[in-house]
This record gives structure tokens, C-alpha cells and sequence, in this order.
């Protein structure tokens, strides 16, 4: 219970919580220009309503060392034969608006503004939408994980040995063991999916091919967690290595962190995972609603069958070794 | 206790462990390392000052290739292309792109091109430099007219930054791990009984918690000061004044010592410690500011960090990293995590004795 539901809820909203303040984004720039000072905010229209704070400097040192001590976020000295931006290192977000209005306080602001046809792209993904799914995908491998390791320790025990001996044959065996362990997971998904909807209003798109991309991301959990269990070390340290491999393969995914300034080479990386391909998957028919199709879940749900089919394959050839010993017992 | 009892333990219960225990040595020194490595590059990403534009180009002609090149030789703009217009728009809508160009099937320069814009705050300024851009297919923009990009403060790139703040942040949060972790100890010594038989013997409670105590204090500042060393000489990273740090670290260790203590009592047994002491460790990380800084979310989101010690940790390294504080400076963040270590190890000891008494009683 507090690993399949509460913890996940938990941190979903921890994390949403910490990416919110962007919706409510400030910054106060400071300007220095010998015309009209203003004028930058008439020519970069977006900012006219937000809270963007212009602080007029009669020189170009004052400003640059407001910079500095941080009195504001970053200067724009317009007014001589090119405009200059001073930024911090530190803060990347008001040094890009800074520029933006730089150049537009150049001679293009006479040119900017005529050959796009802005097409709004639908919305946002909240913070609270991505990490609702990001969590729901991380709890799951972790319940997924406790199950299977449950699963070797059985086979370790030899209590498939004792199975092997009852009137149950070896299929009619794994196939319940199995079974259940995805049932398990699709139960835990399908509420997180239903708390995630209710209480914070999370859409997760269509909801038959955010059903099938859920039964590939079980399977692929379960897969896996099958290659991971049989890595020959004792119960404890398996439990450990289990734990450590999740949370990497999450940090790889990108599941920690929001997408709009996560380098390109997480993209490559996770597309070479199953939880950064389930990501992917949940939040491309998040974002895209009605519009999405089986096309925009094609490749996440390729490589996470892939993975579901070889960890499961591996899983089930193990456990047959484990009924053959229960068998070459009782002989 | 004596002294010699904890030196003894230091041996015993540390040192001793790591050196017979490969295992435990992979995950105590290098999986840190690699935590570092890759939450340093992912940090590094959002102190990238440039904007990365979506474009999705059908027909690849001449003149759409050269507005393109035009738009990616500006150095605030970076171009992703795309195939389709669902994943353009899937992109804009995740946020991994600003804004999303589509050129048309016939276009030519001074065309209109259809733009998908998100809501996010890189919108507006990316549709502004990418409307110039298309502009200066035009009317090229001279030299003089760009703006010149002055830098003061630091002069570190967004992967030093990046990696600047993962080194400190991935410390603390492995010292929490470990701390938690170690709790596997206690528990282990309740769980096969050797706690009740040692109890026997004249030690006392305190004894024993010293000894594990010490035990973990030992692991998790073998553990930071490698994380330390190592990340300076490889990273160059730049910890700070010298003895700052130092007794920060001797204050972290102290937190680890107080977990391993609080929750071995607490935990039902290791496979609780192995599992649910990782998850918890990221729960106290992420409010404490180990995967993001704590001056980027919401202040009172803020102020509830600092109910995991890995919030004043953090407070203390980065004022040494990157504020040039000296070791004055963090004495009271130090003074909060020696209080919070002490407090969790006399929780332990009260619940420890507490569970005794009671099994005394119903023998």
C-alpha cells in the first residue's frame, strides 16, 4: 500500500510542487537607453502583461553591477551603435529574455512580427501531468520488482520444487504466478491513473491506447525485473542492486527531472530504456489528446514488448530449471 | 562506553567491512560516482542559455535550408528537426522544444511559416529571435547590429555548473542512502536475536548504539570524503574553504549515524532497510534540494525542506562552493544537522529501550 499508492502520490506532488513557481515566473531587468526606455517592453508584446520589471540604469557600470550583486536578473544596454546584454551565468532564463529584447531593440523590430502564423500547440503539459507519470512508471517497476524478487526467492527455496510434486503441472503454475504479478501491476497503474485524474485533474489521453501502452509498460516492468533478479548474488544484496538499478534507469529516463532543459543526450538514452520509452509514450498521448493515434505509441510499445518478451522468456526458463530439481528429487 | 569500545567499532563494523566487501564498496564509492556524473549533466541542461527550435522541413528545398541554417547560426537558437507534425507538436507540448516551425510545401523567403507555440516562458522570446532570424533571410543582420553578450559573475559553463552542484548534491544524498541503508545493521541484531543475548551481557543499550553508530558514521564520511576528493581531481570542482567543509562532512556523517541508529529500531526488518531506506533517502533528497536547487521552487516549499537535514547540508556546501563562505559562515548549519543527528539517535535509544522493556515485561 505505501509503496504501490501512497508514495507515489506522495512524491508527485512533491516534485509538481517544486516545478510549479515557473507559471509564476518574475524577473526584473534592468535597461539602460538614451530614447524612450520603455520601448522594450511595447516591442516584445508576450511580456506586456507579465511580471517583467524594467529598472532603468543611467549608465552601462551601474547596471552591470546590478547584475552582479543580483539586484536584477539581467541588464540590456540599448541606445549606442549595437545593443549589449549583461548577463550572470548563473541565470539562464532572464539572460534568453534579455536577449530576445536586445534584438529586438535593434533594427529588427522594425522587421519581427510579419511572417509567422502562430498556431497554438494545444496547451502544456503541467509539471503535475508529466510527474503523475513519471511516478506512476517509477512506483510500478519498484512493485513489479518486490513481486519478482518474492518469485526467486520462492525458486531459491525450492517451494516450486514442493509445487512440482502437487497434480498442478509446471505452465499452470507460472502462468498464475505470472498472471498475477501483471495483475498486480495493471491494478496499481489503473489506480494511480483514476487518483491522478480525479484529485489533480491529470488527462491522460485516449483511453484505449493509454490502456494497451499500460499493459506493455507492466509487461515490460516485469521483464525487467526478471533480468535483474538473476544477477547470482545473495537475497539482501539482490534487493539492493534491484533498488539502485531502478532509480538509475529513472535518473537515465529522465523521470526526475522536467523535460524542457534536459540535455539531448537523455533523449537518445532513454529511448534505450523501457521506462524512458513508457515516458515517452504516456506523455506524447497526454499532450497530443485526441489527436494522438497508434502511431504516436508504435515505438514505445515495440521496444517495451521486446523487453517484456526476453525478461519474462528468461524468467520462465529459470523457474523451469527450479520444477526440473523438484522433479529430479522426487525421483 | 569507552573510547576504546569506538575505535573498536570503527575497525570492526567500517573499515573492516569495506575492505572484505566488494560488493558494498561498488555501491557505497562508485555508484555515487556515476549519480554525479549523470544528474550533473542533466542539471547542466537547464543552465544551457539557448533555445531549441522544433522544425519540421518536408520538402528540403534550397531556400528552406537556408533559413534554417540562419536561424541555427544564431547562437541563442538551437534546431531539432523533426519528421512528422504530430511529433513536432508532441514535442512543443512537452516542453522539449520552444516553439515548432513547419515550412510549408512551397516556400520561399518573406512566406508566412506556420509556428506551434507552447505556453512555457521560453515561448515568446524564441519566437522573437526565430522571427528575426527568418527576417535576416531577408535583410541579413550586420555584425554591428547583434548584440554583444557581456558576462560577469561566474564564468562557468552550464556542464561545470551542472556538475558544481550534482558533486555536493549527490554527497549529501548518499550519505542518507547509506545511512539508512546501514540501519540494516540494528535491525539484523533484532531480527536474529544477537541484540537480546548482548543486552545479557553488561553492556548497555548505549553500547551497542554507539558501536553501530559509529559504525555508519565511519561508512558515510569514508564515503564523502572519496566523493569529495575524487570530484575535485576529476571535475575540478572547487568545495571551498577547507575546514568548512571538513566539518560539514563530519556533521553529515553524524546525520547518517543518527538514521542507521532512528530507523534500525524502527524498520521490521533489512529487507525494509534495503528497500523502503533507498526510497525515503530520495524523499528527505528531493526536499532537501539533492536534485534541484532549493532557491527554484516555491519558498515555502522552501521552508519544508528544511525539515530533512539534507536542505542544511546542501545550504552549507553550496555557500561554500559557490558563495566563497568560510567555515564561520556555516557554523549554524552545521549547529542544525549535529542537532538533528543527536536527536535522531536518542529517538533510537528511547525506542530501543522502549521495545525491551516491553519484551521484558511479557517474559
Amino acid at each position: 500500500m505505501l509503496v504501490g499508492l501512497v508514495l507515489p502520490v506522495v512524491l508527485t506532488v512533491l516534485i509538481a510542487a517544486a516545478f510549479s513557481r515557473e507559471e509564476s515566473f518574475a524577473m526584473r531587468l534592468g535597461i539602460t537607453a538614451t530614447g524612450d526606455t520603455l520601448s522594450a517592453r511595447v516591442v516584445v508584446p508576450g511580456y506586456a502583461e507579465d511580471p517583467v520589471e524594467l529598472i532603468p540604469f543611467n549608465d552601462r557600470a551601474a547596471a552591470s553591477a546590478a547584475v552582479e550583486s543580483g539586484h536584477v536578473d539581467a541588464a540590456v544596454v540599448v541606445g549606442g551603435p549595437a545593443p549589449a546584454v549583461i548577463v550572470n551565468g548563473y541565470r539562464p532564463v532572464p539572460a534568453r529574455v534579455a536577449r530576445a529584447i536586445a534584438y529586438l531593440s535593434a533594427e529588427d523590430a522594425a522587421r519581427a512580427g510579419s511572417h509567422v502564423q502562430l498556431v497554438s500547440a494545444g496547451g502544456k503539459i503541467r509539471p503535475l501531468d508529466y510527474f503523475a507519470i513519471s511516478m506512476t512508471i517509477l512506483f510500478l517497476t519498484f512493485l513489479i520488482w518486490g513481486a519478482v524478487r518474492s518469485f526467486q526467492e520462492e525458486k531459491e527455496g525450492r517451494m516450486l520444487a514442493r509445487l512440482a510434486a502437487t497434480p498442478s503441472r509446471p505452465h499452470e503454475i507460472l502462468a498464475g504466478k505470472y498472471g498475477a504479478m501483471f495483475a498486480l501491476g495493471l491494478v496499481q497503474v489503473g489506480v494511480l491513473i483514476a487518483v491522478s485524474g480525479l484529485v489533480f485533474g491529470v488527462n491522460w489521453g485516449q483511453p484505449l491506447l493509454v490502456a494497451v501502452l499500460a499493459l506493455a509498460t507492466v509487461g515490460a516492468a516485469l521483464g525487467v525485473a526478471s533480468i535483474l533478479v538473476t544477477v547470482p548474488v545473495r537475497p539482501e544484496r539482490r534487493a539492493l542492486i534491484g533498488m539502485v538499478s531502478m532509480f538509475l534507469l529513472a535518473v537515465l529516463g529522465g523521470q526526475f527531472f522536467p523535460p524542457e532543459g534536459l540535455p539531448d543526450v537523455f533523449d537518445r538514452i532513454a529511448r534505450f530504456t523501457p521506462n524512458g520509452q513508457a515516458l515517452f509514450g504516456f506523455t506524447n498521448l497526454a499532450a497530443l489528446g485526441k489527436a494522438s493515434t497508434f502511431g504516436t505509441i508504435a515505438e514505445p510499445l515495440a521496444v517495451m514488448s521486446a523487453v517484456a518478451c526476453v525478461g519474462i522468456l528468461l524468467g520462465v526458463v529459470s523457474a523451469r530449471r527450479a520444477f526440473e530439481i523438484g522433479d529430479g528429487a522426487a525421483k | 562506553m569507552t573510547a576504546r569500545h569506538v575505535w573498536a567499532a570503527f575497525g570492526v563494523v567500517g573499515a573492516a567491512r569495506l575492505r572484505r566487501n566488494r560488493f558494498v564498496v561498488a555501491v557505497h564509492f562508485l555508484l555515487p560516482l556515476v549519480f554525479i556524473g549523470v544528474v550533473g549533466v542533466a542539471l547542466g541542461g537547464y543552465g544551457d542559455p539557448t533555445f531549441v527550435i522544433g522544425v519540421l522541413d518536408s520538402t528540403g528545398t534550397a531556400d528552406t535550408e537556408r533559413a534554417i541554417a540562419t536561424i541555427e547560426a544564431d547562437p541563442d537558437l538551437r534546431v531539432r528537426r523533426y519528421d512528422d507534425d504530430t511529433s513536432l507538436r508532441g514535442a512543443v507540448l512537452r516542453g522539449r522544444v520552444a516553439v515548432g516551425i513547419v515550412f510549408p510545401d512551397v516556400w520561399r523567403p518573406g512566406d508566412d511559416v506556420k509556428v506551434y507555440a507552447g505556453e512555457g516562458e521560453s515561448a515568446v522570446p524564441a519566437l522573437t529571435l526565430v522571427d528575426a532570424g527568418l527576417a535576416a533571410d531577408r535583410a541579413p543582420v550586420t555584425a554591428a547590429e547583434l548584440p554583444t553578450v557581456v558576462a560577469v559573475g561566474s564564468q562557468l559553463s552550464s556542464l561545470q555548473v551542472g556538475l558544481g552542484y550534482a558533486a555536493p548534491a549527490m554527497t549529501v544524498q548518499f550519505a542518507i542512502v547509506t545511512g539508512l541503508v546501514l540501519s540494516s545493521t540494528l535491525v539484523e541484531l533484532r531480527e536474529r536475536g544477537f541484540l537480546a543475548r548482548i543486552l545479557a551481557t553488561p553492556s548497555a543499550v548505549r553500547d551497542v548504539l554507539g558501536q553501530v553508530g559509529a559504525g555508519s558514521w565511519q561508512a558515510a564520511f569514508a564515503q564523502a570524503v572519496f566523493l569529495i576528493v575524487v570530484t575535485s581531481l576529476a571535475f575540478s570542482i572547487e568545495w571551498g574553504d577547507l575546514l568548512g567543509v571538513t566539518l560539514v562532512t563530519v556533521a553529515l556523517a553524524g546525520v547518517a549515524m543518527g538514521l542507521s541508529v532512528a530507523f534500525g529500531t524502527l524498520f521490521r526488518g533489512t529487507r525494509q532497510a534495503y528497500t523502503l531506506g533507498p526510497l525515503l533517502a530520495v524523499i528527505l533528497g528531493m526536499l532537501g534540494g539533492t536534485f534541484w536547487p532549493l532557491r527554484i521552487v516555491p519558498a515555502p516549499l522552501a521552508v519544508l525542506g528544511h525539515v530533512s537535514p539534507a536542505a542544511w547540508a546542501m545550504d552549507a556546501y553550496t555557500a561554500l562552493e559557490f558563495y566563497d563562505a568560510s567555515w564561520v559562515d556555516v557554523l549554524a548549519d552545521i549547529g542544525v544537522l549535529w542537532v538533528m543527528a543527536l536527536t535522531l539517535v536518542t529517538l533510537g535509544a528511547l525506542q530501543l529501550r522502549g521495545t525491551l522493556h516491553l519484551r521484558r515485561l511479557a517474559a
